[in-house]
């Protein structure tokens, strides 16, 4: 096996290399999360400074016994999960830091926007799932349709420019699948770096997913959204800069959002459209 | 004679309705879109690192995606999630959009038979179990 | 004068798109007010394809300022001073550069098809009179200083009015009325010999 070309290009890598164990020489990486049906595999992204590594806890499987893999060998990591998109962050210790792909400041919003895998496979964004048969998504997901096989998950999807716009996560069917928006990584990437942990908010207002447009049901008492003055009756228009059409999009908007992070919302009351500022709280476990 | 101010702000303000060609913002808007990409491409030499970081991928050799067990997992994961619904809007919206007026809900009416279920993760197999009614966030 | 600094801006809520990423935002934009920068910058630059990249960049500069955008002024103000300045810079360079002659830009506004008069004057005749003295109005421009010429187009071209056009060039109303008035009685000199 080849090793890979970076090797001779550390001025690239931002990270300062590592004191590395001699015999870790990077070639092949995944990672594997224990499940039912035995070990799952995932591809990993190696992200920010070249020794984190994002990869997909299959569901189904424990994403907290996830183990980042190279050449088949266990390789020393703190694990990240986010339990709501399932995305692991791998912090490895004792390892050369390996190229890093740019992530894209968000997904494509329309369709028809081409995709690449790092293998050369080629894909298509297909709009967005938000809900399959009658469960609601916590977030939104790109749908990609693929010239070949769909990819494995954990497999990053980059643009023309080689920067990541997704990573594959489901696979939907023959050529099809679901992928995670960069954003999400983003989100999860953020929350690790800054809490070491994604930390769920809590503003206090509920929602009816039977309903057909996203109307406040109830504020609850001293929460956030009652301080920051959300009423019942109140139809969510936008929320931290997201728009929202319809009760899952305000689901997707809330994933978003950061304990101790004031949002702007709009909310449409008695026919006019009112803006909220928010901070929400942390979720109690 | 000299033509009065006046007659000279007239003649000037007919050069208020002289305008560009039909479709001359549509291709404005696709050449500016080029010229981002081509911007972040000069900038960073993006196209590079993908380059760098897909030779290194398939470092991973040739049956990269074949671990055994791995392969027959997938297979079954993929049998297992369902295709949405017909009919499921398309995503976030990309025009502003006018909702009915909404009356205000007295009180959140228990529903008989809610069968909308929302995940709490990605789970996206037949067993996964979502939380039915109201839903707090 | 009015304190209107508490109005919201009617583009607030596609720039905080615009901002958080949302890049079809950003062409709501650029579709929104690029006829009014057009205008702009092709009446001070007599040029088409000058035109065409210098609002390129205008656009391009507005995009990679908008973080830096804190709604100080409204988005049409503060991306008009964008192309008033770079348009001027522009013409500076141009001066130096190419000494471009005034034949070689009266070429390009003459017949130039990039400019469609919406006005449709049912006479013929009166039509080819306006021509004329169109031409004639368009080769005077040129040979105002670039300070008359940007009022002129400011005001008179694009009807934006003195205290508007005070805010984006930065200077007094009173300034933006005297250079008007000095633009208009070097244009009427330059136009005399075309009256009737």
């Amino acid at each position: 096996m080849t090793g890979p070309s970076w090797r001779c290009r550390p001025a690239l890598i931002a990270a300062v290399w590592a004191l590395a164990v001699p015999a870790l020489r990077a070639a092949s990486w995944a990672a594997t999360f224990p499940g039912a049906a035995g070990q799952a595999i995932s591809a990993v992204v190696p992200v920010e400074d070249g020794r984190h590594f994002v990869a997909l806890a299959a569901p189904g499987t424990r994403a907290e016994g996830g183990r980042l893999l190279a050449d088949g060998k266990e390789v020393a990591a703190k694990v990240f999960v986010d339990p709501v998109s399932r995305l692991v962050v791998f912090r490895a210790t004792t390892t050369e830091a390996v190229p890093v792909p740019s992530l894209r400041a968000a997904a494509p919003l329309g369709s028809g926007f081409p995709v690449q895998a790092p293998d050369g496979g080629r894909g298509v964004t297909d709009g967005w799932v938000k809900q399959v048969g009658d469960k609601v998504l916590p977030l939104s997901l790109l749908k990609i349709r693929y010239t070949g096989a769909a990819p494995p998950p954990g497999t990053p999807l980059a643009d023309g420019e080689g920067r990541v716009a997704a990573i594959a996560c489901h696979i939907a069917g023959p050529g099809q699948g679901y992928a995670l928006p960069v954003e999400v990584v983003r989100r999860v990437l953020d929350g690790v770096a800054r809490d070491g942990a994604v930390a769920k908010a809590w503003l206090g207002l509920s929602l009816s997913p039977e309903a057909k447009t996203p109307q406040v049901q109830r504020v609850v008492d001293d929460s956030p959204a009652s301080r920051a003055g959300v009423r019942v009756a109140d139809v969510l228009l936008e929320i931290g800069g997201r728009p929202v059409e319809d009760y899952a999009d305000a689901v997707n908007a809330f994933y978003f959002l950061r304990p101790a992070t004031t949002v702007r919302m709009k909310v449409r009351r008695d026919g006019a459209e009112v803006a909220i500022s928010v901070t929400p709280e942390s979720a109690a476990k | 004679m000299k033509p009065t101010a006046e007659q000279i702000g007239n003649l000037l303000a007919l050069k208020r309705h002289e305008r560009p060609e039909e479709g001359y913002f549509e291709d404005f808007l696709v050449d500016f879109h080029r010229r981002r990409r081509e911007e972040e491409v000069r900038k960073t030499g993006l196209a590079g690192v993908w380059t760098r970081f897909s030779s290194w991928v398939s470092g991973l050799g040739g049956a990269k995606w074949a671990y055994a067990g791995g392969v027959a997992y997938i297979g079954v994961m993929a049998a297992l999630v369902l295709a949405p619904r017909e009919g499921v809007p398309q995503g976030p919206a990309a025009t502003p959009v006018n909702f009915p007026e909404a009356k205000p809900v007295a009180i959140p009416t228990p529903q008989q038979e809610s069968k909308v279920e929302q995940l709490q993760d990605l789970d996206l197999r037949p067993s996964a179990q979502g939380n039915r009614g109201e839903q707090v966030f | 004068m009015p304190d209107d600094s508490h109005q919201s801006d009617p583009d607030d809520d596609l720039v905080e798109r615009a901002r958080a990423g949302d890049t079809r935002a950003f062409d709501a934009l650029i579709l929104k007010y690029g006829e009014k920068l057009h205008g702009l910058v092709y009446h001070m630059t007599a040029h088409k394809e000058d035109t065409y990249d210098l609002l390129q960049d205008i656009f391009a500069k507005a995009y990679h300022s908008l973080p830096r955008f804190r709604g100080q002024s409204s988005f049409y103000t503060w991306i008009y001073q964008i192309a008033v300045n770079m348009t001027l810079n522009f013409l500076k360079k141009r001066k130096r550069r190419t000494g471009m002659s005034l034949s070689e830009l009266d070429a390009a506004v003459q017949d130039d098809p990039a400019l469609i008069d919406g006005t449709a004057m049912a006479n013929p005749e009166k039509q080819s009179d306006l021509r004329e003295l169109q031409k004639r109005l368009n080769e005077a421009m040129l040979r105002l200083s670039e300070p008359h010429r940007t009022v002129v187009t400011m005001f008179d071209i694009q009807g934006m009015p003195h205290a508007e056009i005070a805010e984006v060039l930065k200077i007094s109303e009173g300034t933006v009325r005297s250079r008007l008035h000095y633009a208009h009685l070097h244009l009427q000199s330059l136009l005399q010999d075309y009256w009737e």
